[in-house]
């Protein structure tokens, strides 16, 4: 398994974590600690379900997710998260401002440290 | 036992901080039943120690929640009424302390009779004392008006009060 975001930088998770979570429960319908052990298995080991939780309520509040309650056999109901029509679009907006982020990141590395191992 | 106990009076701290940023009562028990659920699944997986250190603290994590709540396009009429409320409660106060200092000034003069005069720190009101008989009259009267008018302005600044006209003009664009 690879860190992929240093446990030292949260702000930076932070900035990712809406489009993360939106891309996750457009895969499938999930509830918040199942989408915090998924986001941990893909390597964000150092992520807090005191960050995550808020998150999934901020979206749900601008109408990005819809949620329902579903019975559990080992405790309570769970709440599920799905992607609604509107946060479809968000995801995609989302995922196009990342790629050009990321892009003229790459580009402005490239070009101070051509050698950075990151780039390489 | 133990960690069900902790798990409950977790549980309890974040409704109670919800309430008290203002979450309403139905938002309040839906997020506590979701939270009581996925801390459940964490403490059967990690246990209930670091279950709740995932969570930070109660009240960090009602206060997230409360915000993540608001909707900043509204006003919020429940902070502009506390903030009044309690602007009033302060001025109640002070207008209290001012008399008893009143008093205690006419007291220390010698002899008896009456006075009358305004407070420094509550303009518009004049405080009456009148002994007579071995008895004390005590009198606090003045201009309403201007206190109501700042208890006014504090809970329309408070209420954030000019989101309604913000509102109401980009609702025509919202529609198109």
């Amino acid at each position: 398994m690879v860190t992929l975001v240093p446990p030292a930088d949260p702000q930076m998770l932070k900035g990712v974590l809406s489009l993360l979570l939106l891309r996750l429960l457009a895969e499938r319908e999930d509830y918040g600690y199942a989408l915090v052990v998924r986001l941990r298995e893909a390597g964000f080991e150092d992520l807090s379900e005191g960050t995550v939780y808020p998150a999934l309520t901020r979206l749900e509040a601008a109408g990005d997710l819809r949620s329902r309650l579903l019975r559990s056999s080992s405790g309570p109901a769970r709440k599920y998260y799905a992607v609604t029509p509107r946060g479809q679009e968000g995801l995609r907006a989302r995922l196009t401002a990342w790629e050009q982020l990321t892009a003229a990141v790459a580009a402005t590395l490239r070009s101070t440290d051509p050698d950075h191992e990151v780039l390489r | 036992m133990i960690d069900r106990l902790r798990r409950r009076r977790y549980l309890l701290a974040y409704e109670l901080w919800l309430d008290l940023y203002g979450t309403r009562r139905g938002q309040r028990r839906e997020l506590t039943r979701a939270l009581r659920a996925n801390l459940d699944d964490a403490a059967a997986r990690e246990g209930t120690a670091a279950a709740l250190r995932g969570l930070g603290p109660a009240r960090r994590l009602a206060s997230d929640e409360a915000a993540a709540l608001r909707d900043r396009r509204r006003p919020a009429w429940a902070v502009g009424s506390a903030a009044a409320g309690m602007t009033a409660i302060a001025l109640l106060l002070v207008g209290l302390l001012s008399t008893v200092a009143f008093i205690d000034g006419v007291n220390a003069r010698s002899g008896g009779g009456s006075a009358s005069g305004g407070l420094t720190l509550l303009p518009f009101s004049e405080v009456s004392v009148d002994r007579a008989n071995g008895g004390l009259a005590v009198g606090l009267s003045g201009q309403p008006l201007p206190y109501l008018a700042l208890l006014l302005v504090v809970f329309l600044v408070a209420s954030r009060s000019w989101r309604v006209l913000r509102a109401a003009r980009s609702r025509p664009t919202e529609d198109r």
